[in-house]
């Protein structure tokens, strides 16, 4: 019988509050209530311990975003603003106090692996993060989860060598931009072509920056691209990327909108392709960090599919073999 | 749209006088192709390129003795003898589309930019004219992408799909009509936004044909 290693998953109902105005906005509370609701009742659920994010302080996150751009995020949200910076990025009063909670779940996580609590975290947020530079919101993202947990886990813990790995369709321009030129990050993205599709960044010949260069991998694929593209890229392409950073944690910026069904990016991938996405994943674990790794939510906008995707990847990270 | 605002300023540039070794020595350590002459009220007098010094200078097939010789001549030859004297220029009120259709007939790789009264402005390449346009279709502009629809007939094609995207409040920075060699008329729009999703549902509901990006 299939067995599964157990995956602490971190949320909380206030992620709900962050309201982006209405059912018109693809970034919807709903995407998270489908997936806890999904993983309660699937194959999975014996195998969870929920926990509860702690959330992020001011100066964790001013190690990736600049003081004025905080002053800002907090004016917009508490004067009651209807977006910051882009119509896109929509905001109410409770977002500014949402964001350090989501941008702490990584950090809770953090702390479960170093204390050998757990392994494998899941940390299930909203508002999602990768978009996120250090002075600019962008893509429904306010601050940069993945971003700051990353330093937090080389401030707080003395971890060097930290590998980020982004499956979301969408390039990963934020957390790109904050470790553009830093060899000890490796940000490995792997998105639809920026021609294409939103941001606009991600060309395969941005590879980092002075010392940073060669710590960056960037793999665009062409719209309707489907598993077979992925799983060859992996293979091909990003675990030897991975094998010779050797990384010391894995860090995971997880979306899931380049599922086929997923109207907001043009890429085709089926449910199954997560969860051999997973086992990729936990197999450079295995090699590299005594299997441990944190994923953290960024997108995907179709709750059926995000959800039954999330319940894949999961699925295929903590399968006993 | 004008070259004065992606031309390169204050090129370096020679006097006539200068030899045509030192004027090597300046292209090579620069790394220029180009090199303007100007008088020294700064009037353009021609152009000096690696090209031109490259033929100036004594072939590998050549014996030695005819080398030597070529080499002492050209020890004490100024510029002024090789230079391009018959230029193509452009002007402070040149357009991009002006300077395209020089560099597409006239063979060179940069252009020099002169005031009314022939005074050196700047240097105008193919690689500037690429970045102007790239920067004028907004490549590489973050938080944007490409989207292209078919037009169909009509005058009105373009005031329609702009006045469309305005009142669902998408911004658009760009919209190019192109009548395709395949014989299709396309729009291609650059839009500000991460919503694909309301892209596509406005041009769904207003009967436009979404020819990329595709959602599958
Ligand atoms: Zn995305």
């Amino acid at each position: 019988m299939t067995s599964f290693h157990t995956i602490h998953l971190i949320t909380s109902p206030d992620y709900l509050l962050h309201d982006t105005g209405g059912p018109d906005h693809p970034e919807q509370p709903s995407r998270l209530t489908a997936i806890n609701k999904r993983l309660e009742n699937g194959p999975l659920s014996k195998n969870l311990i929920k926990v509860d994010p702690v959330p992020a302080t001011r100066e964790s996150i001013l190690l990736v975003h600049n003081e004025d751009y905080l002053l800002r995020f907090e004016d917009a949200c508490l004067s009651g603003r209807e977006y910051f910076g882009h119509t896109d990025n929509r905001i109410c009063y409770d977002t500014w106090q949402i964001a350090f909670l989501a941008a702490g779940a990584g950090m809770t996580g953090v702390d479960i692996i170093e204390s050998e609590e757990g392994r494998l975290v899941f940390a299930a947020v909203r508002p999602p993060g990768h978009h996120a530079e250090q002075g600019l919101p962008l893509g429904f993202c306010f601050f940069n989860n993945v971003a700051a947990t990353v330093r937090y886990w080389q401030n707080r813990y003395g971890r060097k060598r930290i590998l980020v790995f982004d499956f979301d369709a969408h390039h990963g321009n934020g957390i790109q931009e904050i470790f553009d030129e830093d060899p000890d990050v490796m940000y490995i993205s792997i998105h639809e072509h920026p021609t294409f599709s939103f941001p606009g960044t991600g060309w395969d010949y941005e590879a980092g920056i002075g010392a940073g260069e060669g710590f960056t991998l960037n793999v665009p694929l062409p719209p309707g691209a489907g598993d077979e593209l992925v799983i060859q890229a992996i293979s091909d392409q990003i675990t030897p990327a991975v094998n010779r950073f050797s990384p010391e944690c894995i860090v995971i910026a997880a979306g899931f909108d380049a599922h086929g069904q997923d109207d907001m990016s043009g890429l085709d991938w089926s449910t199954l392709v997560y969860g051999k996405i997973g086992t990729a994943v936990a197999n450079w674990a295995d090699r590299f960090t005594q299997g441990r790794v944190l994923s953290i939510l960024e997108g995907g906008y179709v709750p059926d599919a995000l959800s039954a995707s999330v319940e894949t990847y999961l699925g295929g990270l903590a399968i006993k073999v | 749209m004008f070259v004065k605002n992606y031309m390169t300023t204050e090129p370096v540039s020679i006097r006539p006088d200068v030899l045509i070794l030192d004027a090597r020595k300046i292209l090579q350590e620069k790394e220029f192709r180009h090199l303007p002459v100007t008088d020294a009220s700064g009037v353009l007098q021609g152009m000096v390129t690696d090209r031109d010094i490259r033929s100036a200078l004594p072939s590998s097939v050549a014996s030695p003795e005819e080398r030597e010789k070529i080499m002492a001549r050209v020890k004490e030859t100024p510029v002024s003898e090789i230079m391009s004297e018959n230029l193509s220029t452009l002007g402070p009120d040149s357009t991009l589309d002006d300077a395209l259709m020089l560099l597409l007939r006239s063979n060179v790789g940069a252009v020099p930019v002169i005031d009314n009264n022939g005074v050196l402005e700047g240097i105008f390449s193919i690689r500037d004219l690429m970045g102007a346009y790239g920067n004028l279709f907004g490549l590489g502009e973050k938080g944007s992408f490409l989207i292209t629809v078919r037009a169909g007939d009509g005058p009105d094609v373009i005031a329609r799909v702009a006045g469309l995207l305005a009142d669902q409040g998408i911004s658009v920075t760009r919209i190019v009509r192109e009548e395709a060699p395949d014989g299709g008329v396309y729009l291609h729009l650059r839009v500000n936004t991460f919503n694909l999703r309301a892209v596509h549902s406005t041009f769904a509901s207003a009967g436009f044909d979404v020819v990329s990006p595709l959602v599958v």
